[in-house]
């Protein structure tokens, strides 16, 4: 479980790394509903961040 | 603005090196959850890698002025991506960072699109004739808590058509404005696998199927910032065939799925 703990808090610190790249990189409406898309995959990453601690206690 | 696909192409990789398959042995929300979260990782490499490989094939449509139409037709051409973590010194010093290979393919007999833009309207379709597409990754760890324990993860995939077809439109004005998308593969066959091998759990998962017409689509409403999007995927004359194998602390499953059109299946599991 820890190892998935750790797995999901490295995948949440890459999709916030993408956030800001794809604002520099695409064109702004891209940019946005990429970005919505992207902030949607985190809550949804964050949400079994969350879970999985529980089951690891 | 100028497109930098190789920033896409680098987004694409970098998710598909982070992909990780997770059993949650025991735990059904856990593992579901986990895999609703791979399969939009699996939608935006897609995305990243489709949009590169469009933006390439018409950044010549660039130049061309509003109202104008462009279309072409050429050559297809072979496309390869690979990603290697290979982190050697960490293997051998026992530290737990995994090895990490993936690698991709994609060739095309012939490519042919058509684009317009004007004030309300920009819309395009991309079309590949016999399109072949191949990927696979690879993690390989070998210590856990400074403990020899090895784990394998495999995953290939596969899919060959005679016909692909991407269609993208984009119809209204700047705050009021329809967005259609779709994807559409013609006579395709395709193919997975993966592979888990550890300790605790070996697991292996393959299946092969084939449809006459396969695609998915999405529009989507923009009203003054408010958006509705509807999507649907589906596919026509289909026939697929998967095998599943499963151990993982005292518990043991095994499926098969044989369907032609609609699909039928089996699944015993046994605990003890």
């Amino acid at each position: 479980m820890m190892e998935m703990v750790a797995y999901y808090q490295a995948l949440s610190s890459y999709i916030t790394t993408i956030c800001s790249e794809v604002a520099s990189c695409c064109q702004a409406e891209e940019a946005i509903h990429l970005q919505n898309g992207l902030q949607a995959l985190q809550a949804q990453i964050q949400r079994q961040l969350m879970e999985v601690k529980l089951h690891a206690h | 603005m100028p497109i930098d696909t190789a920033v896409y192409r680098r987004i694409a990789n970098g998710l598909a090196s982070r992909r990780k398959y997770a059993a949650f042995p025991g735990n059904l929300p856990l593992k579901k959850e986990h895999d609703r979260i791979q399969n939009t990782l699996d939608t935006y490499i897609d995305y990243f890698r489709k949009s590169a490989d469009a933006y390439e094939n018409t950044e010549n449509h660039l130049m061309y002025k509003s109202g104008q139409s462009f279309s072409y037709l050429k050559d297809g051409t072979f496309r390869f991506y690979h990603q290697e973590d290979w982190n050697a010194l960490a293997q051998l010093t026992k530290k737990e960072k995994n090895t990490h290979l993936s690698i991709g393919a994609e060739y095309s007999l012939k490519e042919a699109g058509a684009l317009y833009r004007d004030e309300l309207l920009d819309a395009g379709i991309q079309a590949h004739l016999g399109n072949v597409q191949a990927k696979g990754s690879c993690e390989l760890g070998l210590w856990k808590e400074e403990e020899f324990d090895p784990r394998l993860e495999l995953s290939l995939q596969a899919q060959a058509s005679l016909l692909s077809l991407q269609g993208q439109a984009k119809i209204g004005t700047k705050n009021m404005y329809l967005q259609a998308r779709g994807d559409v593969d013609v006579g395709s066959v395709y193919a997975q696998a993966t592979c888990i091998f550890n300790k605790e759990e070996q697991n292996l998962e393959a299946s092969i199927g084939a449809a006459a017409v396969q695609g998915e689509g999405s529009i989507a409403f923009h009203l003054f910032g408010a958006k509705v999007t509807v999507s649907a995927q589906g596919s026509l004359g289909s026939a697929e065939a998967s095998l599943t194998y499963r151990y993982a602390n005292k518990e043991w499953e095994f499926g098969s799925k044989l369907g032609f059109i609609a699909g039928l299946g089996f699944k015993i599991k046994v605990s003890y």
